[in-house]
């Protein structure tokens, strides 16, 4: 199945064009069309609670019920259709990293719940789909046009898709604006260098621009655009590296350091560390560390284009002893 | 920098409210069904308990109520209750611990 998005509804018809011709499929499935039947509620919600005077309040509320409705209805389309059309176009409306990141959510508050008969189904339809994230029969196409804030808010996109193990397929730039429409030469080349620079940046998500009228398809399937490892340095320190393709993308005169935070969670309380929390233009991108750094506390972070390095040292209780420290490491 | 404020903070996906999926409630939303019956039914909830609650003319109060699990007079924290405890059905054996929050990192240039 491959979902397909957009930045801008412009972008829209190139993206799907460019959709169809990487599968060979030109039937789109709506994913608002999927959950029609409870717009009449939302709309019931939305008029009722902007009434309180509560706006922070609602506007939490609305979100969170717009998102629920969005993850189950990808799980439906998961479910009823790309079963038995792996070709499958899926037109998401919003940001697909966002409603992939709540569907990882809610997948893992339902682990914590999972004792319930309810939240077992539940946890076993999300995981389902969190799967076919995972593996890549979901995959993602993004279209932008050809304009360097919307690049790079791609670019943006981009990385908080690949912290979430989203296959991506390609993104797509609509046409570049053309001398003979008019547009002046400086538009023009600040849209090419923007593209040309796209190309490199987000490496190796493929990324295509639109040429005499036509969308190109992405004939390869998407590649793992994350990479992280682990290794332990002259000073005994672990060192966790994790490099999100986009991660750099800044459509302000702020830079990377300004705009990145990384911090730490667990979701064991038997560990100080199960995730290194990247969060970044609004995307917060959980990534589970490896088994030897559980038992670590981070104790700093250091950002370098589109990579984060985190500093690890052992946490004394959790290592009662040298041999089994060493056979931790092994 | 304030970037959790660019989306519509919600429990579900943002860093800064990890902990705002604490179950220390056991909630008062149904949730008979499975999978996302849930989801469904608690939507259908959603629903009607706007529906009473307009109803109610004393919904304007509920701007002065912190805690939602200290107001379960209000319609308008029933639902908020209700969204928190979806993952945690009323009447199910709470093992759910308190997600731990996320312990941010100075971050410097390299």
């Amino acid at each position: 199945m491959l979902l397909v998005s957009s930045l801008t509804p412009s972008t829209r018809a190139w993206a799907l064009e460019s959709a169809a011709r990487t599968v060979g499929n030109d039937e789109v499935l709506d994913l608002d069309s999927l959950a029609t039947d409870c717009d009449d509620v939302l709309e019931d919600i939305t008029a009722a609670l902007s009434v309180t005077g509560a706006q922070f309040t609602s506007v939490d509320l609305i979100a969170g019920v717009r998102s629920l409705r969005e993850v189950a209805a990808l799980v439906h389309a998961w479910e009823a259709y790309a079963a038995r059309e792996r070709r499958a176009l899926v037109w998401v409306r919003g940001s697909v990293p966002h409603l992939i990141a709540d569907l990882l959510a809610l997948q893992a508050l339902t682990d914590l719940a999972a004792t319930s008969p309810t939240a077992t189904t539940l946890h076993r339809r999300l995981a389902g789909v969190s799967a076919a994230v995972r593996s890549g029969d979901i995959e993602w196409l993004l279209g932008t046009p050809a304009q360097p804030d919307a690049i790079e808010r791609a670019g943006l996109e981009v990385a908080a898709a690949a912290g979430a193990k989203v296959a991506i397929r390609g993104v797509l730039v609509a046409p570049i604006p053309r001398k003979k429409d008019g547009w002046p030469k400086d538009i023009r080349q600040a849209a090419r260098s923007a593209y040309d620079q796209a190309v490199m940046d987000l490496h190796p998500v493929a990324v295509a621009r639109s040429r005499a009228g036509t969308a190109p398809a992405f004939p390869e399937p998407a590649v793992e655009a994350a990479e992280s490892s682990t290794i332990v340095d002259a000073r005994g320190d672990r060192v966790f590296t994790l490099t999100l393709p986009g991660l750099s993308a800044s459509a302000d005169d702020q830079t990377v350091v300004d705009r990145v935070q990384v911090g730490t969670w667990s979701s064991d309380p038997a560990y100080p560390t199960t995730h290194v929390v990247v969060h970044f233009a609004g995307h917060t991108v959980r990534w589970e560390v490896d088994a030897i750094l559980r038992r670590c506390r981070a104790i700093d972070a250091v950002v370098a284009d589109d990579t984060i390095a985190v500093t690890f040292v052992p946490v004394a209780e959790q290592w009662p002893n040298t041999d089994e420290q060493s056979e931790g490491e092994r | 920098m304030n970037e959790e404020m660019e989306r519509p903070p919600w429990w579900l996906s943002q860093s800064g409210s990890d902990d705002a999926s604490d179950p220390t409630d056991p909630g008062s939303s149904s949730t008979a069904g499975g999978g996302f019956a849930d989801m469904w039914s608690l939507l259908g909830t959603f629903g009607n308990v706007a529906g009473e609650w307009l109803a109610a003319s004393g919904a304007g109060e509920h701007a002065e109520h912190g805690d939602p699990s200290e107001h379960p007079e209000c319609m308008v924290c029933k639902v908020l209750v209700g969204v928190q405890t979806v993952a945690q059905p009323s009447g199910a054996p709470t093992t759910a611990t308190p997600l731990a929050r996320t312990r941010w990192l100075s971050v410097r240039d390299a």
